[in-house]
């Protein structure tokens, strides 16, 4: 379950944050990515390292709804920034 | 535009480069009005304050509407997305310089936005500045060859650059543009530096989790305040910030290596228009080195003076150049590589060719003559 593991971010992110979004790069990719809303605040939180449910609770409690009407969005988040390399396992997590 | 307008940009333009600075709050959120906008956008982008303008717009310290806050965020964007993309291209040059055996040192932008500023979304840059040793020069021009880069500037004769010189400008095939330093300025300053002992005076910084080395605490320092002081008449916004947050944790071992690279007048200059400009509050023991201009050496000061006054526009870095140019030879080496350049120089550089172009260029210090 992906949801049991730690993130944090990838330190080999190049990282713009412009209080509206954030901008990510990389050796590896040509593109530049725009996070905005929604992902750059769930960007914020992955400051420290942090499991699925914990982001989706913050996230929640940020924008005051129920837990269970972002918990699949912020998986689907999580598995999208890790497989373009913004992020990485928490390798300090048991 | 119109005068009382354009005084009000340049006062709004001040006001968002000391943002966050000691003694710099305002009382209450500055409004921005229509007619001002335009103009304001202008200078904010082209003194690369965007970052420092959103800073301030997200504290409330400065008040936009929708549509100018938008405005603002798409030139911020731009301007990141360039800065990332030169982020990108430097750590590919560093594993290039690193597989080659040839040292660099990363000077103002990333090191500065990433070592200096409190974010680096607050310092924009435009290009990259790498200094190598000068025995490395050539070895480097091939190395960047071979990375993409090519140049399309030549020197006035063969050597020059690496002889007199200061930078050698390059530009990569994706357009972006890369600064070669082999020392910190160009003129007499960059000339009186031993080019090597820079190397002594490095430290490191760390970007996407590689190691790079910059400018050490007192160095960087330094460049700063010849890069405010000497790059622009008058001083430019952002170079005068970073005056400020460079301020070296030991100001008297700064004040020692200013003195011993004769910058004891650039740092005075830099620190005052750093104070005024920015109205800001410097630390107590920034005043050892915020000396009246008449205590410095005279040649010093004329050097300064060769920069920072219409001396600038009349040959006068030129003229300082040969004063600070060590040994007859070397001297005369200078001045017919001025006065007799070889032809693509010539071309590249007045627009014209053989006769034409020599015309022109000597055209230059009768004017300059005319002017005294």
């Amino acid at each position: 379950m992906i949801d049991e593991k730690g993130f944090q971010r990838s330190n080999t992110a190049l990282v713009r944050s412009t209080g509206f979004e954030v901008l990510l790069a990389s050796v590896d990719r040509e593109e530049v990515d725009v996070l905005s809303g929604s992902a750059a605040l769930a960007w914020e939180l992955l400051a420290e390292p942090t499991t699925s449910s914990a982001l989706a609770a913050g996230l929640a409690e940020y924008y005051s709804i129920p837990v269970s009407a972002i918990d699949a969005d912020v998986r689907r988040l999580l598995e999208d920034l890790q497989s373009r390399g913004w992020i990485q396992e928490d390798a300090g997590r048991d | 535009m119109p005068v009382a307008t354009r005084d009000r940009v340049q006062t709004l333009s001040r006001g968002i480069a000391a943002f966050s600075l000691p003694g710099t709050v305002p009382a209450e959120p500055v409004r921005i009005a229509d007619e001002e906008w335009q103009g304001l956008l202008i200078d904010l982008v082209a003194q690369r304050l965007t970052g420092l303008a959103l800073a301030a717009v997200e504290v409330e310290a400065m008040q936009l509407s929708p549509t100018h806050l938008s405005s603002l965020a798409d030139r911020h964007r731009a301007a990141m997305i360039h800065a990332l993309r030169l982020e990108r291209l430097l750590l590919v040059l560093a594993d290039a310089f690193r597989a080659a055996g040839l040292e660099m040192v990363v000077l103002k932008g990333p090191a500065m936005a990433h070592d200096r500023y409190a974010d680096p979304a607050w310092r924009p840059f435009g290009d990259l500045d790498i200094l190598v040793r000068t025995r490395d020069w050539g070895r480097v021009g091939t190395l960047l060859a071979r990375c993409g880069f090519s140049s399309r500037s030549p020197e006035p004769r063969p050597g020059f650059r690496e002889r007199f010189g200061h930078t050698w400008v390059h530009t990569h095939q994706s357009g972006l543009e890369l600064d070669l330093h082999r020392t910190l300025v160009a003129g007499p300053f960059g000339l009186w530096m031993d080019a090597d002992e820079l190397f002594d005076h490095t430290s490191s910084f760390t970007l996407a989790g590689k190691e790079l080395r910059r400018l050490d605490d007192q160095a960087i320092f330094l460049h700063a305040c010849v890069h405010a002081a000497l790059g622009h008449r008058p001083p430019l916004l952002l170079p005068l910030r970073d005056v400020v947050e460079s301020a070296p944790p030991d100001w008297s071992q700064a004040g020692e290596l200013a003195d011993r690279w004769r910058l004891r007048a650039v740092v005075s200059h830099a620190l005052i228009s750093a104070s005024t400009t920015l109205t800001t509050e410097l630390p107590p023991d920034a005043s050892d080195l915020m000396e009246v201009a008449g205590t410095f050496p005279k040649r010093e000061r004329r050097a300064l003076e060769a920069y920072t006054t219409e001396r600038r526009g009349r040959g006068g870095k030129a003229l300082a150049s040969l004063w600070a140019i060590r040994g007859l030879d070397a001297k005369a080496a200078y001045l017919r590589a001025l006065l007799f350049p070889d032809r693509e120089f010539l071309a590249f550089r007045e627009g014209g060719r053989g006769a034409v172009a020599l015309r022109a260029r000597w055209a230059k210090p009768l004017k300059w003559l005319a002017r005294h």
